[in-house]
Order: structure tokens, then sequence, then C-alpha cells
């Protein structure tokens, strides 16, 4: 049972979610799949004295709107990988999804929203988002705001979505989430968090040349991502991508299975090898 | 709210409705434990590491120690005491006769997790069992009589 006492609601429309948010003074919390918050409740690290769960809202469709790939905040690991959208739009998307452990009962509760709002630096989701300049749909009775990626993750856990938003969508460029994908991630054992995680995205062009951007989670704070370009003839520009990458990271981040100096070290080969993986991709 | 406060809702516990009036703050698994008295699913972890609290919700199998008891209202829980499937039958079988199991602690979530694979996957290689088991936990087998009888199971039911 969990300690703290909460009150507990399932709203139906986006607009009943914004005005409970609204009105908890910022000590409500929203449930997405329930896989990371649980576990917070019943430790009682967490006293939010509001659930609103997510749940009746339909947040769970994959659809295309125009040149827009859009996803439910509630769109789970296993809806991703079963999903023919995902597989022709966004490959990366199932490449990530069919690595998490956890078994389908974790990958069939955990949601990509709510991954992306716990913000977990070792989780798969957030360099994924990065990776495919996605763009994040925060709801609140103020109205409604996309923020992209690139600013959403602020530091470990800590998102720009304020108390009374709750995260509706994720959408992403069709055009930068097409393509060879490519996505690697150090574990120490099977069903352990991630180290470091890479995720890349790599469009071929004229004469060679392919358009690339890598994502990094886990080595610091916050996913880093680059764009980069590669001669598929010279594989030695993508060492030279990935070092201009390297350089650019900011502090490590720390927890209790690595050191920040340990997860810079180790970045540059993980981004590597999903770098090949999306030019092995490119090539077949 | 006092501590006193309790909340009633209804839910499906193995195709019977069940009322259920309990603290709000129960987890589905103090829910199925402890007011309905079904003692097969078990608490370990609290974290939805160890799988021992796996159970199937609206048909999708899910870990009972992540969601409320009231977030259940209205839906059709299944716990291993209500799994008469054919599927549960030979994998009852084959776990006792590899010893799949030592202390018993794990033994119902391996159970709804391996039933739920071949429900999907009736012919699952071992790989495949491997990673359905990695959100499931065993202290004492070392995962292999398990494999081994989930393996069993497959055969037995094409045999059947």
């Amino acid at each position: 049972m969990i300690a703290a006492p909460f009150a507990y609601a399932r709203p139906s429309t986006h607009e009943e979610a914004a005005r409970l948010l609204a009105g908890a003074s910022g000590l409500a919390s929203a449930i997405g799949g329930g896989t990371a918050l649980f576990p917070l409740l019943s430790r009682d690290e967490q006293q939010p004295s509001l659930l609103v769960d997510l749940r009746g809202l339909g947040l769970e469709d994959i659809r295309v709107d125009g040149e827009e790939l859009v996803l439910g905040a509630r769109v789970t690991y296993d809806a991703l990988v079963g999903s023919e959208i995902i597989s022709r739009h966004a490959p990366l998307l199932a490449l990530m999804a069919k690595g998490v452990t956890g078994g389908r009962s974790i990958t069939g509760q955990g949601t990509i929203g709510g991954s992306a709002c716990y913000a977990n630096p070792a989780s798969d989701v957030p360099a994924c988002l990065l990776a495919l300049r996605a763009r994040l749909r925060l709801v609140s009775l103020r109205g409604t705001r996309d923020i992209p990626a690139s600013q959403f993750f602020t530091g470990p856990y800590q998102t720009l979505r304020r108390p009374d938003e709750f995260l509706a969508e994720i959408r992403a460029d069709i055009s930068r989430s097409v393509g060879a994908a490519g996505y690697h991630k150090l574990k120490f054992a099977g069903s352990s968090s991630p180290i470091v995680t890479a995720a890349s995205t790599l469009q071929m062009e004229q004469g060679g040349i392919a358009e690339g951007f890598v994502a990094i989670g886990g080595a610091g704070p916050v996913p880093i991502g680059s764009a980069f370009q590669v001669r598929t003839s010279d594989r030695d520009s993508v060492e030279a991508a990935v070092k201009a990458i390297v350089r650019a990271m900011p502090a490590g981040w720390s927890d209790e299975l690595a050191d920040g100096d340990y997860r810079r070290a180790v970045a540059p080969e993980v981004a590597r090898i999903a770098i090949e993986a999306a030019l092995e991709q490119a090539d077949g | 709210m006092g501590e006193r406060d309790v909340t009633t809702y209804t839910m499906t516990i193995n195709g019977r409705q069940e009322t259920v009036t309990a603290d709000p703050r129960l987890l589905l698994v103090d829910v199925i434990r402890d007011v309905v008295g079904l003692r097969a699913t078990h608490v370990g972890c609290l974290t939805g590491d160890c799988g021992a609290c796996t159970v199937l919700v609206d048909g999708s199998i899910a870990k009972s120690c992540l969601s409320l008891g009231m977030a259940a209202e209205g839906r059709s829980v299944v716990t291993l005491e209500g799994e008469t499937s054919d599927i549960m039958a030979a994998l009852r079988a084959a776990f006792i006769a590899r010893n799949a199991f030592q202390c018993g602690f794990c033994t119902a979530g391996f159970l709804m997790v391996a039933a739920d694979l071949l429900r999907h996957e009736p012919r699952p290689n071992e790989a495949a069992i491997r990673h359905a088991l990695n959100g499931n936990l065993c202290r004492c087998t070392g995962y292999e009589p398990i494999v081994n009888a989930i393996q069993d199971a497959a055969r037995q039911l094409q045999r059947d």
C-alpha cells in the first residue's frame, strides 16, 4: 500500500485533465503507464496530493498528420514494435522499443510519453526523441505549446513541463524520422538500466554522402545530439563525426551504476556503433 | 483526506464481479491478495522488477504492483487461480516435471508470463522464451529448468 494519502481522478477530456492539474497547486502527478511512478510512491519518495490518470484521454494513437508523425503520449513500447506506421516512418523507435527489457508486462505498460516526462538520463526514450528532433506537445488551461526535444530535457529527471501541464502528443517531421536508423546501448546486464545509449538517423544524399543525426543518452545530465555528414565510402569520416560530437558533450552524469567519467569515456564507441548500424542499413 | 477513508468500486476478478470497499491507496496487488483473498499473486519488490505480482488486466499481462486497485475499476483481472486454460495445465505439469521452482515464490509470475507467451507465440525458440522471461526474477533455479519446462509445455501442446 502507498503510505501517503492522495486523491485519484480519471478525466475523460483534455480540458478536465488540465483543470485538475491547475487546481492541485503543483502537487499533482500524472499517471502514464505507471512503471516509473508507482515504485516512487511505494517507496514514499514522492507524495503527490492528486494522481491524474491519463488513461481516459485517448492518447494511445500512432498516426500520420500531413508531413508529421504523431504519437500519443500513452503509446507503449509494445505498440511501437507492432506498428506498421512506425516501421515505415520511424524505424528508430521500433529498434529502440525492441531492446527494452522487463518482459511484455513492462513493455506493454510503460509509455513513450511517461519515459519522456520522467527524464531518467539512462532511459531509452530521451535520446531517441532528440535524434528524431521531435516536439513535445504540452497541454494546460493556458493553452498548448510544442517544445523541441533539444530544449525539453533540462536535467536529470527534470523537464520544461510545468506542474499544471500534461504531455499529450509527441510529433516528428517524417522527413527526419524515415530512412536508415541505428540504435545501440551499453548495459552491464540483460535487465539492468542502460549506461549509455546512442540513436542515429541517416538520410542518403547524392554522391555517396549521408546526412545523419546522432543523439547520445546517459553520458550527461541530458541527451545531446549533433548533425553530421559522412561519406559512405570512407568510414573514417564516422570517426571524425563522433569525435566532434563528444568534444561538445557537457559534464557527465553519475549514478550508482557508473560515474560521469566512465559514461563519457564509453560514449564515443556506443555512438560509433549506432552510426555504423545506420550506415549498414542504408547500404543494405 | 483522513486515514480511514475508503472508496468503493467494482471489477471482475477471475470472471467474478467483485465490489471492493477499501483504502484508495491500495495497489492492485493489495486488492487481489488482501481484499479478495487470492494469494497466488505475490508481492516481491514493489518496483516492477521481479514479476511475482504478474496478472492479466483486460487480457494484457501486467505487473499488479504498478497500478492502483481503483484504476482497475470496470476492468477484468485474471490471476493464476483463474487461469484454467490447456496452456496453463501443460505449463503446470511441465514445471513440476522439470523442477522449475524451489521456494515457489516467483512461480505464479513465471506461469502467467509463460502462458501469455504461448498464447501469442505457440512455438517460441529459446531466445524468445528468455526474452519473455526477462521481467521475472527467480533466485533458486538459475532459470534453466524454467526455460526447459516452457519448451516442454510448448511441445506437449503441439502434440495435443
